[in-house]
Protein backbone atom coordinates (compact mmCIF):
# COMPACT_ATOMS: atom_id res chain seq x y z
CA UNK A 1 0.00 0.00 0.00
CA UNK A 2 1.07 3.25 -0.62
CA UNK A 3 -0.04 6.76 0.42
CA UNK A 4 0.29 8.86 -2.51
CA UNK A 5 -0.78 12.60 -3.65
CA UNK A 6 -1.56 13.75 -7.47
CA UNK A 7 2.33 13.32 -8.40
CA UNK A 8 5.25 11.80 -7.82
CA UNK A 9 6.77 9.09 -5.82
CA UNK A 10 5.10 8.09 -2.73
CA UNK A 11 5.74 9.66 0.80
CA UNK A 12 5.36 6.23 2.55
CA UNK A 13 4.60 2.64 2.20
CA UNK A 14 3.78 -0.45 3.51
CA UNK A 15 5.28 -3.89 2.73
CA UNK A 16 3.47 -7.27 2.18
CA UNK A 17 4.48 -7.87 6.47
CA UNK A 18 3.81 -4.86 7.59
CA UNK A 19 6.61 -2.40 7.81
CA UNK A 20 6.18 1.29 6.83
CA UNK A 21 9.13 3.19 5.53
CA UNK A 22 9.25 6.83 4.48
CA UNK A 23 10.33 8.00 0.99
CA UNK A 24 13.40 9.92 1.84
CA UNK A 25 16.19 11.36 -0.97
CA UNK A 26 20.30 11.08 -0.11
CA UNK A 27 22.77 13.16 -1.80
CA UNK A 28 25.61 11.06 -3.03
CA UNK A 29 27.92 13.46 -3.41
CA UNK A 30 27.76 15.41 -0.08
CA UNK A 31 26.14 12.43 2.43
CA UNK A 32 22.94 14.72 2.94
CA UNK A 33 19.84 12.56 3.98
CA UNK A 34 16.66 14.10 3.65
CA UNK A 35 13.05 13.84 4.17
CA UNK A 36 10.70 14.10 1.94
CA UNK A 37 12.05 12.59 -1.25
CA UNK A 38 12.55 15.86 -4.12
CA UNK A 39 14.58 16.05 -7.25
CA UNK A 40 15.02 19.68 -7.82
CA UNK A 41 18.71 19.81 -5.98
CA UNK A 42 20.38 19.25 -2.65
CA UNK A 43 19.28 21.53 0.15
CA UNK A 44 23.25 21.01 1.53
CA UNK A 45 25.16 21.47 -1.41
CA UNK A 46 22.96 21.73 -4.57
CA UNK A 47 23.85 18.55 -6.34
CA UNK A 48 20.90 17.67 -8.54
CA UNK A 49 20.19 14.84 -11.30
CA UNK A 50 21.60 11.63 -10.55
CA UNK A 51 22.98 12.82 -7.35
CA UNK A 52 20.02 12.44 -5.97
CA UNK A 53 18.59 8.85 -4.85
CA UNK A 54 15.66 7.86 -3.36
CA UNK A 55 16.46 6.39 -0.10
CA UNK A 56 13.80 4.60 2.11
CA UNK A 57 13.87 5.12 5.45
CA UNK A 58 12.25 3.03 8.22
CA UNK A 59 9.15 5.09 9.96
CA UNK A 60 10.40 4.69 13.37
CA UNK A 61 12.55 6.25 16.10
CA UNK A 62 12.07 8.71 19.14
CA UNK A 63 9.65 11.09 19.99
CA UNK A 64 10.89 14.64 20.75
CA UNK A 65 7.84 16.42 21.14
CA UNK A 66 4.30 16.98 20.95
CA UNK A 67 1.42 19.26 21.16
CA UNK A 68 -2.39 19.01 21.44
CA UNK A 69 -3.79 20.77 18.56
CA UNK A 70 -7.29 22.38 20.02
CA UNK A 71 -8.11 24.37 16.91
CA UNK A 72 -7.76 23.47 13.31
CA UNK A 73 -9.71 24.40 10.18
CA UNK A 74 -9.38 21.99 8.42
CA UNK A 75 -12.03 19.33 7.63
CA UNK A 76 -9.50 16.38 7.16
CA UNK A 77 -9.20 15.38 10.86
CA UNK A 78 -11.47 16.66 13.89
CA UNK A 79 -9.57 18.50 16.68
CA UNK A 80 -7.87 18.00 19.07
CA UNK A 81 -5.20 15.88 17.35
CA UNK A 82 -1.90 15.46 18.75
CA UNK A 83 1.03 15.76 16.86
CA UNK A 84 4.59 15.23 17.09
CA UNK A 85 8.14 15.49 16.40
CA UNK A 86 10.04 12.17 15.51
CA UNK A 87 13.76 11.66 15.16
CA UNK A 88 14.33 8.88 12.81
CA UNK A 89 16.78 6.09 13.55
CA UNK A 90 17.73 6.56 10.16
CA UNK A 91 18.62 10.13 10.66
CA UNK A 92 16.02 13.17 9.69
CA UNK A 93 13.36 14.34 12.07
CA UNK A 94 9.56 14.85 10.74
CA UNK A 95 6.50 16.01 12.34
CA UNK A 96 3.48 14.18 11.78
CA UNK A 97 0.04 13.71 13.23
CA UNK A 98 0.05 10.78 16.33
CA UNK A 99 -2.39 8.04 16.45
CA UNK A 100 -2.96 8.69 20.11
CA UNK A 101 -5.22 11.26 20.92
CA UNK A 102 -4.26 11.46 24.79
CA UNK A 103 -1.44 13.08 26.10
CA UNK A 104 -0.92 11.26 29.00
CA UNK A 105 -0.31 7.90 26.45
CA UNK A 106 2.93 9.49 25.73
CA UNK A 107 6.65 9.89 27.26
CA UNK A 108 9.56 12.41 25.75
CA UNK A 109 11.50 10.18 24.55
CA UNK A 110 9.62 7.37 24.04
CA UNK A 111 9.49 5.05 20.46
CA UNK A 112 7.32 5.71 18.18
CA UNK A 113 6.69 4.19 14.49
CA UNK A 114 4.73 5.28 11.60
CA UNK A 115 1.55 2.87 11.19
CA UNK A 116 -1.01 3.70 8.17
CA UNK A 117 -4.89 4.43 9.59
CA UNK A 118 -7.39 4.87 6.75
CA UNK A 119 -8.99 8.35 7.10
CA UNK A 120 -12.44 8.81 5.68
CA UNK A 121 -13.04 12.31 7.04
CA UNK A 122 -12.83 13.65 3.25
CA UNK A 123 -14.81 11.56 1.04
CA UNK A 124 -16.15 8.46 2.75
CA UNK A 125 -16.27 6.43 -0.12
CA UNK A 126 -12.58 6.38 -0.49
CA UNK A 127 -10.65 6.61 2.20
CA UNK A 128 -7.49 7.83 2.04
CA UNK A 129 -4.11 6.24 3.21
CA UNK A 130 -2.75 8.30 6.10
CA UNK A 131 0.75 7.85 7.99
CA UNK A 132 0.42 8.43 11.11
CA UNK A 133 3.07 7.51 14.57
CA UNK A 134 2.13 6.04 17.46
CA UNK A 135 4.18 3.78 19.96
CA UNK A 136 6.30 1.31 18.71
CA UNK A 137 4.63 -2.66 20.02
CA UNK B 1 35.43 42.85 0.34
CA UNK B 2 31.61 43.16 1.27
CA UNK B 3 30.27 46.31 2.38
CA UNK B 4 27.38 46.70 5.02
CA UNK B 5 25.97 49.90 6.32
CA UNK B 6 28.99 50.94 8.45
CA UNK B 7 30.95 51.19 4.69
CA UNK B 8 28.48 53.90 3.51
CA UNK B 9 27.40 57.52 4.62
CA UNK B 10 25.29 57.50 8.05
CA UNK B 11 22.06 57.44 7.43
CA UNK B 12 19.19 58.60 10.29
CA UNK B 13 15.43 58.00 11.13
CA UNK B 14 13.69 61.84 11.34
CA UNK B 15 10.15 60.79 10.96
CA UNK B 16 7.93 58.29 12.73
CA UNK B 17 4.56 57.84 11.79
CA UNK B 18 1.28 54.97 12.78
CA UNK B 19 -2.02 54.31 12.26
CA UNK B 20 -3.10 51.74 14.94
CA UNK B 21 -2.96 48.33 14.61
CA UNK B 22 -6.60 46.69 14.61
CA UNK B 23 -8.81 44.03 13.75
CA UNK B 24 -10.13 44.14 10.13
CA UNK B 25 -12.26 46.73 8.96
CA UNK B 26 -14.08 48.68 6.38
CA UNK B 27 -10.74 51.15 6.79
CA UNK B 28 -9.49 51.52 3.03
CA UNK B 29 -5.65 50.67 2.95
CA UNK B 30 -5.28 54.14 1.26
CA UNK B 31 -6.50 55.98 4.46
CA UNK B 32 -4.08 52.97 6.68
CA UNK B 33 -1.29 54.33 5.03
CA UNK B 34 -2.02 58.28 3.87
CA UNK B 35 -2.83 58.36 7.73
CA UNK B 36 1.06 56.90 8.83
CA UNK B 37 2.88 58.66 5.99
CA UNK B 38 1.17 62.17 7.01
CA UNK B 39 2.22 61.66 10.58
CA UNK B 40 5.56 60.69 10.10
CA UNK B 41 6.18 63.74 7.68
CA UNK B 42 4.63 65.79 10.43
CA UNK B 43 6.72 64.31 13.02
CA UNK B 44 9.71 64.91 10.73
CA UNK B 45 8.74 68.82 9.78
CA UNK B 46 9.10 68.15 6.10
CA UNK B 47 6.90 68.03 3.21
CA UNK B 48 5.98 65.00 0.66
CA UNK B 49 8.00 66.54 -1.66
CA UNK B 50 11.21 66.24 0.39
CA UNK B 51 10.70 62.01 -0.21
CA UNK B 52 13.10 60.60 -2.81
CA UNK B 53 12.03 57.33 -2.74
CA UNK B 54 9.57 54.80 -1.19
CA UNK B 55 9.61 51.00 -0.03
CA UNK B 56 6.50 49.56 0.59
CA UNK B 57 6.18 46.35 2.76
CA UNK B 58 2.79 44.50 2.09
CA UNK B 59 1.67 40.73 1.60
CA UNK B 60 -1.64 40.89 1.10
CA UNK B 61 -2.93 44.06 -1.04
CA UNK B 62 -2.67 42.44 -4.46
CA UNK B 63 -0.65 43.96 -7.11
CA UNK B 64 0.68 47.22 -7.21
CA UNK B 65 -0.66 49.38 -4.37
CA UNK B 66 1.51 52.05 -3.62
CA UNK B 67 1.30 54.90 -6.05
CA UNK B 68 -2.48 54.41 -6.25
CA UNK B 69 -2.43 55.27 -2.61
CA UNK B 70 0.75 57.95 -2.37
CA UNK B 71 -1.06 59.64 -5.57
CA UNK B 72 -3.09 61.30 -2.78
CA UNK B 73 0.07 63.27 -1.42
CA UNK B 74 0.80 64.96 -4.93
CA UNK B 75 2.45 62.85 -7.50
CA UNK B 76 6.36 63.20 -7.42
CA UNK B 77 7.14 60.97 -9.65
CA UNK B 78 9.74 59.08 -7.18
CA UNK B 79 10.44 55.43 -7.74
CA UNK B 80 8.21 53.33 -5.51
CA UNK B 81 8.98 49.63 -4.75
CA UNK B 82 6.89 46.94 -3.24
CA UNK B 83 8.29 44.55 -0.79
CA UNK B 84 7.19 41.07 0.18
CA UNK B 85 9.58 39.05 2.78
CA UNK B 86 6.31 37.35 4.59
CA UNK B 87 6.31 38.50 8.76
CA UNK B 88 10.13 40.99 7.92
CA UNK B 89 8.29 42.59 5.00
CA UNK B 90 8.33 46.01 6.57
CA UNK B 91 12.16 44.98 8.00
CA UNK B 92 13.13 44.39 4.43
CA UNK B 93 11.55 47.94 3.41
CA UNK B 94 13.51 49.73 5.89
CA UNK B 95 16.56 48.26 4.83
CA UNK B 96 15.92 48.60 1.44
CA UNK B 97 15.40 52.69 2.48
CA UNK B 98 17.95 52.55 4.79
CA UNK B 99 20.85 51.08 1.61
CA UNK B 100 19.03 53.68 -0.69
CA UNK B 101 19.97 56.24 1.28
CA UNK B 102 23.39 55.15 2.70
CA UNK B 103 24.47 54.46 -1.26
CA UNK B 104 23.34 58.47 -2.02
CA UNK B 105 20.61 56.62 -4.09
CA UNK B 106 18.30 59.45 -2.79
CA UNK B 107 18.56 61.64 0.08
CA UNK B 108 14.81 61.14 1.79
CA UNK B 109 13.58 57.43 1.46
CA UNK B 110 10.23 56.09 3.02
CA UNK B 111 9.69 52.86 4.69
CA UNK B 112 6.62 52.05 4.58
CA UNK B 113 4.19 49.00 5.81
CA UNK B 114 0.57 48.73 4.97
CA UNK B 115 -1.23 45.53 5.25
CA UNK B 116 -5.27 44.30 5.30
CA UNK B 117 -4.04 40.33 6.10
CA UNK B 118 -6.96 38.36 4.40
CA UNK B 119 -6.88 34.61 3.48
CA UNK B 120 -2.69 33.10 3.80
CA UNK B 121 -1.53 32.00 0.59
CA UNK B 122 2.02 30.95 0.81
CA UNK B 123 3.83 29.87 -1.74
CA UNK B 124 5.27 26.46 0.03
CA UNK B 125 2.22 24.88 -0.66
CA UNK B 126 3.10 24.92 -4.39
CA UNK B 127 6.35 23.65 -4.27
CA UNK B 128 5.43 19.92 -5.70
CA UNK B 129 6.87 18.99 -2.41
CA UNK B 130 4.46 16.80 -0.66
CA UNK B 131 4.75 16.76 3.50
CA UNK B 132 3.61 14.57 5.88
CA UNK B 133 1.66 16.94 8.41
CA UNK B 134 -1.00 17.41 5.60
CA UNK B 135 -1.18 21.07 6.91
CA UNK B 136 -1.39 20.28 10.54
CA UNK B 137 1.28 22.22 12.07
CA UNK B 138 0.57 25.65 11.02
CA UNK B 139 2.66 28.29 13.51
CA UNK B 140 1.00 27.97 16.13
CA UNK B 141 1.52 24.58 16.30
CA UNK B 142 4.93 24.54 15.03
CA UNK B 143 5.92 27.06 18.17
CA UNK B 144 3.72 24.71 20.50
CA UNK B 145 6.05 21.99 19.17
CA UNK B 146 8.70 24.27 20.41
CA UNK B 147 7.08 25.24 23.77
CA UNK B 148 7.00 21.93 24.32
CA UNK B 149 11.01 20.52 23.49
CA UNK B 150 11.88 24.00 25.69
CA UNK B 151 10.27 22.68 28.84
CA UNK B 152 11.67 19.43 28.34
CA UNK B 153 15.25 21.15 28.11
CA UNK B 154 14.80 24.11 30.50
CA UNK B 155 12.35 22.57 33.13
CA UNK B 156 9.78 25.79 32.41
CA UNK B 157 6.59 25.67 33.29
CA UNK B 158 3.69 26.76 31.03
CA UNK B 159 2.79 29.61 33.10
CA UNK B 160 6.42 30.88 32.80
CA UNK B 161 6.57 31.10 29.31
CA UNK B 162 2.97 32.59 29.48
CA UNK B 163 4.77 35.33 31.48
CA UNK B 164 5.76 36.96 28.65
CA UNK B 165 2.03 37.90 27.21
CA UNK B 166 1.58 39.22 30.82
CA UNK B 167 4.62 41.65 30.36
CA UNK B 168 3.79 42.52 26.66
CA UNK B 169 0.28 43.09 28.00
CA UNK B 170 1.48 45.36 30.07
CA UNK B 171 3.51 47.19 27.76
CA UNK B 172 1.08 46.93 24.85
CA UNK B 173 -1.65 49.13 27.31
CA UNK B 174 0.75 51.93 27.22
CA UNK B 175 0.72 52.07 23.71
CA UNK B 176 -2.15 53.73 22.01
CA UNK B 177 -0.83 52.38 18.35
CA UNK B 178 -1.14 48.57 20.08
CA UNK B 179 -4.10 45.71 18.67
CA UNK B 180 -4.25 44.72 22.11
CA UNK B 181 -4.46 47.72 25.04
CA UNK B 182 -5.90 45.69 27.74
CA UNK B 183 -3.34 44.75 30.64
CA UNK B 184 -3.87 41.05 31.45
CA UNK B 185 -3.33 38.53 34.48
CA UNK B 186 -1.41 35.18 34.35
CA UNK B 187 -4.77 33.77 35.01
CA UNK B 188 -6.21 35.29 32.28
CA UNK B 189 -3.72 34.42 29.42
CA UNK B 190 -3.48 30.50 31.04
CA UNK B 191 -7.47 30.20 31.01
CA UNK B 192 -7.79 30.12 27.41
CA UNK B 193 -9.12 29.06 25.00
CA UNK B 194 -6.37 27.01 24.54
CA UNK B 195 -5.26 26.71 20.88
CA UNK B 196 -2.28 24.19 20.42
CA UNK B 197 0.10 22.53 23.07
CA UNK B 198 0.56 25.22 26.02
CA UNK B 199 -0.18 28.23 23.92
CA UNK B 200 -3.70 29.82 24.63
CA UNK B 201 -5.01 32.53 22.61
CA UNK B 202 -3.44 35.55 24.73
CA UNK B 203 -0.17 33.93 23.86
CA UNK B 204 -0.62 34.25 19.99
CA UNK B 205 -0.11 37.25 18.27
CA UNK B 206 -3.56 39.29 16.74
CA UNK B 207 -3.17 39.59 13.33
CA UNK B 208 -5.23 42.31 12.16
CA UNK B 209 -4.85 45.65 9.60
CA UNK B 210 -2.60 48.48 10.13
CA UNK B 211 0.24 50.85 8.75
CA UNK B 212 4.12 52.14 9.67
CA UNK B 213 5.72 54.47 8.52
CA UNK B 214 9.87 55.71 8.67
CA UNK B 215 11.26 58.65 6.99
CA UNK B 216 14.93 57.88 6.75
CA UNK B 217 17.92 60.69 5.73
CA UNK B 218 21.26 61.39 5.11
CA UNK B 219 23.07 64.06 7.42
CA UNK B 220 22.84 66.35 4.05
CA UNK B 221 18.70 66.20 3.67
CA UNK B 222 18.70 67.36 7.18
CA UNK B 223 21.09 70.05 7.25
CA UNK B 224 19.47 71.18 4.04
CA UNK B 225 15.54 71.01 4.88
CA UNK B 226 16.43 72.01 7.99
CA UNK B 227 15.56 69.46 10.50
CA UNK B 228 15.77 68.76 13.88
CA UNK B 229 18.98 66.97 14.36
CA UNK B 230 18.30 66.08 18.04
CA UNK B 231 15.26 63.54 17.38
CA UNK B 232 17.59 61.77 14.67
CA UNK B 233 18.30 58.32 15.46
CA UNK B 234 20.74 56.57 14.17
CA UNK B 235 20.57 52.87 11.93
CA UNK B 236 23.91 51.88 12.99
CA UNK B 237 23.45 48.14 11.62
CA UNK B 238 21.37 46.36 9.07
CA UNK B 239 21.74 42.93 8.51
CA UNK B 240 19.59 40.06 6.77
CA UNK B 241 20.00 36.43 6.41
CA UNK B 242 18.20 33.22 5.51
CA UNK B 243 17.82 29.98 6.66
CA UNK B 244 20.43 27.26 5.78
CA UNK B 245 21.24 24.07 7.07
CA UNK B 246 21.46 23.45 11.11
CA UNK B 247 22.19 20.33 13.35
CA UNK B 248 19.43 20.97 15.06
CA UNK B 249 16.20 20.76 12.53
CA UNK B 250 12.94 22.15 14.17
CA UNK B 251 14.93 25.16 15.83
CA UNK B 252 15.62 26.93 12.84
CA UNK B 253 14.28 30.37 14.00
CA UNK B 254 16.58 30.44 17.31
CA UNK B 255 19.35 29.07 14.78
CA UNK B 256 18.59 31.87 11.61
CA UNK B 257 18.55 34.58 14.68
CA UNK B 258 21.80 33.52 16.58
CA UNK B 259 23.65 34.25 13.16
CA UNK B 260 21.59 37.01 11.95
CA UNK B 261 22.01 39.08 15.80
CA UNK B 262 25.81 38.10 16.12
CA UNK B 263 26.12 39.78 12.56
CA UNK B 264 24.45 42.74 13.20
CA UNK B 265 26.05 43.34 17.20
CA UNK B 266 29.75 42.64 15.60
CA UNK B 267 28.59 45.18 12.68
CA UNK B 268 27.49 47.85 14.85
CA UNK B 269 30.34 46.92 16.96
CA UNK B 270 28.27 46.57 20.43
CA UNK B 271 27.56 43.63 22.42
CA UNK B 272 23.63 42.43 23.31
CA UNK B 273 23.96 43.57 26.70
CA UNK B 274 24.52 47.11 25.72
CA UNK B 275 20.95 47.05 24.25
CA UNK B 276 18.67 49.41 25.81
CA UNK B 277 15.49 48.22 23.86
CA UNK B 278 15.04 45.10 22.06
CA UNK B 279 11.80 44.71 20.54
CA UNK B 280 11.91 40.94 18.78
CA UNK B 281 9.41 38.43 16.63
CA UNK B 282 7.05 37.36 19.85
CA UNK B 283 4.30 36.20 17.68
CA UNK B 284 4.15 33.18 19.97
CA UNK B 285 5.31 33.62 23.58
CA UNK B 286 7.49 31.16 23.82
CA UNK B 287 9.30 32.52 20.94
CA UNK B 288 10.86 35.39 23.01
CA UNK B 289 12.55 33.03 25.03
CA UNK B 290 14.07 31.38 22.80
CA UNK B 291 15.46 34.06 20.71
CA UNK B 292 16.57 36.29 24.36
CA UNK B 293 18.87 32.96 24.74
CA UNK B 294 19.84 32.65 21.20
CA UNK B 295 20.97 36.20 21.17
CA UNK B 296 23.12 35.46 24.49
CA UNK B 297 20.59 38.35 26.43
CA UNK B 298 19.66 35.33 28.39
CA UNK B 299 21.78 32.01 29.53
CA UNK B 300 20.10 28.89 27.79
CA UNK B 301 17.10 27.43 29.12
CA UNK B 302 17.48 30.82 32.05
CA UNK B 303 15.08 33.24 29.65
CA UNK B 304 12.12 32.04 31.95
CA UNK B 305 13.39 33.03 34.66
CA UNK B 306 15.26 36.27 33.15
CA UNK B 307 11.46 37.67 32.44
CA UNK B 308 10.39 36.41 36.12
CA UNK B 309 12.79 38.49 37.32
CA UNK B 310 11.74 41.40 35.60
CA UNK B 311 15.07 41.90 33.71
CA UNK B 312 13.32 42.70 30.33
CA UNK B 313 10.78 44.91 32.29
CA UNK B 314 10.55 48.02 30.69
CA UNK B 315 13.01 49.74 33.69
CA UNK B 316 14.82 46.45 33.24
CA UNK B 317 18.57 45.92 31.90
CA UNK B 318 16.79 45.63 28.38
CA UNK B 319 13.28 46.39 27.78
CA UNK B 320 12.37 43.27 25.57
CA UNK B 321 9.19 44.47 23.38
CA UNK B 322 8.23 47.62 25.24
CA UNK B 323 5.81 48.67 22.51
CA UNK B 324 4.05 45.40 23.22
CA UNK B 325 5.48 43.01 21.26
CA UNK B 326 3.72 41.10 18.13
CA UNK B 327 1.91 40.01 21.14
CA UNK B 328 -0.14 42.55 22.29
CA UNK B 329 1.26 45.96 19.91
CA UNK B 330 0.04 43.15 16.99
CA UNK B 331 1.20 41.55 13.92
CA UNK B 332 -0.62 43.08 10.75
CA UNK B 333 2.28 41.59 8.80
CA UNK B 334 3.69 44.50 6.04
CA UNK B 335 3.66 46.93 8.90
CA UNK B 336 5.24 45.37 11.55
CA UNK B 337 9.05 45.59 11.02
CA UNK B 338 8.62 49.15 10.59
CA UNK B 339 6.46 49.69 13.56
CA UNK B 340 9.41 48.17 15.65
CA UNK B 341 11.86 50.44 14.19
CA UNK B 342 9.50 53.36 14.78
CA UNK B 343 9.14 52.88 18.29
CA UNK B 344 12.88 52.15 18.98
CA UNK B 345 13.18 55.37 17.27
CA UNK B 346 10.74 57.07 20.12
CA UNK B 347 12.23 55.24 22.71
CA UNK B 348 15.79 56.52 22.03
CA UNK B 349 14.34 59.85 21.53
CA UNK B 350 12.89 59.82 24.98
CA UNK B 351 9.56 60.53 23.62
CA UNK B 352 7.74 57.04 24.94
CA UNK B 353 5.49 58.29 27.65
CA UNK B 354 4.64 55.53 29.81
CA UNK B 355 6.19 53.09 28.83
CA UNK B 356 9.27 54.94 28.66
CA UNK B 357 12.77 52.96 28.76
CA UNK B 358 14.75 55.26 31.22
CA UNK B 359 18.46 56.60 29.55
CA UNK B 360 17.49 54.55 26.31
CA UNK B 361 20.44 54.91 24.17
CA UNK B 362 21.03 51.85 22.19
CA UNK B 363 18.14 49.18 20.53
CA UNK B 364 17.51 46.41 18.26
CA UNK B 365 14.90 45.43 15.83
CA UNK B 366 14.50 41.90 15.39
CA UNK B 367 12.38 39.93 12.98
CA UNK B 368 11.62 36.97 11.50
CA UNK B 369 9.60 35.60 8.46
CA UNK B 370 8.55 32.73 7.03
CA UNK B 371 10.67 30.72 4.92
CA UNK B 372 12.96 31.25 6.76
CA UNK B 373 14.55 35.18 6.63
CA UNK B 374 15.70 37.30 9.23
CA UNK B 375 16.18 40.85 9.49
CA UNK B 376 18.08 42.68 12.19
CA UNK B 377 18.47 46.78 12.81
CA UNK B 378 20.58 48.25 15.62
CA UNK B 379 19.76 52.07 16.27
CA UNK B 380 21.78 54.57 18.00
CA UNK B 381 21.21 57.93 19.95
Amino acid sequence: MTGNGSKGSALFSESADGRVTLQGVACEKCGHLAFPEQHYGCEKCGATGDDLVARPLAAKGTLLAFATVNLHRGKDIDAPFVVGSIKLDDGPTVRCTLVERNESELVHGGRVAGMIVMNAKLDPDNPRAELRFGREG
Amino acid sequence: MVNTLKDFRPVYVVGIGLHRYQKMSETTFVDLGLTAVRAALDDAGMPWAGVGSVYHGNAFLGMAPTRIMLRHLGGTGIPMTQVENASATGSSAVRQAAMDVAAGFSEVSLALGVDKPAAFNVASSKTGIKSLDAGRIVPFTHFALLADAYMQRSGASPEEIAAVAVKNARNGAKNPYAHRQKERTLEEVMEGPAISGSLTRLQCCPIGEGAAAVIIASEAAIKDMGLDASRAVRIAASVQKSERLYDTPGDYDAELTRETMAACLDDAKISIHDLDVLELHDAFTVEELLYIEAMGLAKPGQGAAAVAAGEFDIGGSCAVSASGGLLSMGHPIGPTGVGQVAEITRQLRGEAGARQQPDAKLGLAHMLGIGAVSLAHVLAK
